[in-house]
């Protein structure tokens, strides 16, 4: 008996479809911070969202896998802070320092 | 009457959508019956409105139970790696570990979901607070009364997203403590001495236990704001 074409399409995509997980694979990036505030107009990106830590000291966000980077933005210039890796369900620690008026950020996964 | 039951398939569409059209139009008109078939003492009539408050503080319990259930889990998979001798066993039980704390952590996450409806339910409880502080429509001992229940409501909004931020920073240390345990055991492993690795898999048990119960006791902490 010969499968038709459209029937053979239909089962390899089902078969297919089955083994896939829709959801996307993610880990965590702690941040912290060990001063008091960023300079007024300064404005903190993880990837392509701003951070606001606010008052607090750390805050922890779920990204997908990957590399990511963190970069101070100020007006229309940005500069890029560090680049780390994201990996499945993993935390990387990224920890920002004031040294001498510019920021440093270090990383530790 | 003959022409009906010989349809082409363009005339089968044609039937098929108007049923469609018949069936969503007898949905249409049979809710309002179920709604007033339910009444107005019915559960689903007595639920709250739907404010950015009553949304968080529902979603804040859902997860309060979720986090109760996730404990029990890590508490049980603690267990099982102390039972362990063999180091792909203690390998896998590890990688499952820090998968079911993920899933907990993302709960929690400052960019989840829950997080964001406390941000949303906390400038709520705010703008009320604001408005109630310049209010000229009710009587000063009204206004007074209604100023001191948002006072308080934003008082606990505080506390509650508080709370949330700390436990996403706790499962986030008790993630890394995993993680590490982890990469020292595979570091172990490679380095052939499967023995150690499983001593150090073993010891992991210990540390989760620990964070197990200052979990405990920070969850039942959590309690979602009054309304």
């Amino acid at each position: 008996m010969r499968l038709k074409p459209a029937r053979a399409v239909l089962a390899a995509l089902t078969v297919g479809l089955a083994g896939c997980d829709f959801r996307a694979e993610t880990g965590f990036v702690e941040i912290k911070k060990s001063f008091a505030g960023l300079a007024v107009g300064d404005t903190l990106v993880l990837n392509s969202v701003i951070i606001d830590l606010g008052a607090r000291s750390s805050l922890v966000v779920q990204q997908p896998i990957g590399t990511a980077s963190i970069q101070l933005k100020h007006g229309e210039t940005s500069r890029k802070l560090c680049e780390f890796a994201v990996r499945t369900n993993r935390v990387v620690t990224v920890t920002l320092t004031l040294a001498n008026g510019t920021l440093r950020c270090s990383v530790q996964s | 009457m003959i022409d009906w039951f010989i349809l082409s398939q363009p005339r089968l569409s044609l039937a098929r959508s108007i049923c469609a059209v018949l069936l969503c139009t007898a949905a249409v008109a049979i809710t309002p019956v179920r709604a007033a078939e339910n009444g107005p003492s019915s559960p689903a009539a007595a639920t709250a409105p739907s404010t950015p408050l009553n949304d968080f503080r529902s979603r804040l319990g859902d997860v309060r139970k979720s986090l109760e259930g996730v404990n029990e889990r890590i508490e049980e998979k603690a267990k099982t790696i102390e039972s362990l001798s063999r180091p792909d066993a203690a390998k896998q039980q590890v990688e499952e570990l820090q998968a079911l704390i993920s899933q907990t952590l993302g709960l929690v996450a400052d960019n989840g979901e829950i997080a964001k409806l406390g941000a949303r339910a906390l400038g709520y409880a705010r703008s009320k607070q604001e408005q109630m502080r310049s209010d000229t429509k009710f009587t000063p001992p009204e206004r007074q009364a209604l100023q001191k229940r948002w006072d308080q409501n934003v008082a606990e909004m505080v506390k509650a997203t508080d709370d949330l931020a700390k436990a996403s920073e706790e499962f986030a240390l008790l993630l890394k403590t995993v993680q590490t345990r982890g990469d020292y055991a595979a570091e172990v492993l490679e380095v052939e001495n499967a023995d150690e690795m499983v001593r150090v898999v073993r010891n992991l048990a210990g540390d989760v236990r620990g964070a197990s119960e200052g979990l405990k006791l920070f969850i039942q902490s959590l309690t979602p704001p009054q309304s």
